[in-house]
């Protein structure tokens, strides 16, 4: 872990497969709490984001692949936190995705649109690693 | 994830511990799918050991709900609290389901 005064950094790289999420979630959770002026809301709402991240790339962008990694670089200030999650899977087109019919009640499709709502910043820049940022503020 | 099925006075309930998610959610559907054949009036989940959801298991709620409503019975959100409550919310459907004893 990296400390300077004012932002902490941290990275891990770990198997893009679900047998991880719990692991992968506990060590997001456990970062969130650096966010010092966070509270359960807050904690609750990245992790559950990151989540969701998680899922998609196991899912679609590894879609099945037993040998793919992701690598999370998180940045914790007093107030924010940032998470990037770099995967060498397939590009999801998330400009494409559209918010689901939530009054149809869908039983899919509705991860992105969790992240959208819970954190305030999402971005996706597709390439040969594909890296998707959450960024998420206290208010 | 842990599914414990109990019988009620006009239905059944299931008291849902654990995460219920991407990684968990496929040992719930053969349970939701017996309790839907069964054709019970009412379906109570409880979710008062349940840590953590997510939209995967939302989905298998949702289709729960879809088809217990398609026969005529209802599905009924026991004490949705902490994260579960807040993915509930995130999407709604804490304005869908009949929701009761959450504690916020």
């Amino acid at each position: 872990m990296e400390t300077d005064s004012q932002c902490k950094r941290v990275m891990f790289r770990i198997r893009a497969a679900l047998e991880y999420r719990p692991l992968t979630v506990d060590l997001v959770s456990t970062l969130s709490v650096q966010v010092a002026m966070a509270d359960r809301t807050f904690r609750n709402e990245i992790v559950t984001a990151f989540g969701e991240a998680f899922n998609n790339l196991v899912v679609h962008g590894y879609a099945g692949r037993a040998d793919g990694m992701v690598e999370v670089e998180a940045e914790m200030t007093c107030d924010q936190i940032t998470l990037r999650l770099l995967d060498g899977g397939l590009q999801v087109d998330f400009a494409s995705l559209g918010p689901p019919d939530l009054g149809s009640l869908p039983e899919g499709g509705m991860g992105v649109f969790m992240m959208r709502a819970l954190v305030d910043d999402v971005s996706y820049l597709a390439g040969e690693l594909n890296v998707l940022t959450l960024t998420k503020r206290v208010r | 994830m842990r599914c414990i099925r109990t019988r009620s006075v006009d239905g059944i309930r299931l008291q849902v511990s654990g995460a219920l998610d991407a990684l968990t959610v496929e040992e719930l559907r053969p349970i939701l799918d017996a309790v839907v054949s069964e054709r019970p009036r009412r379906v109570v989940v409880d979710f008062t050991e349940l840590t953590l959801l997510d939209s995967s298991g939302v989905g298998a709620i949702v289709s729960l709900y879809k088809r217990m409503k398609a026969e005529g019975g209802t599905v009924v959100i026991a004490h949705a609290h902490d994260q579960p409550r807040l993915v509930l919310q995130s999407l709604g459907l804490d304005r869908i389901f009949s929701m009761v004893g959450a504690v916020v």
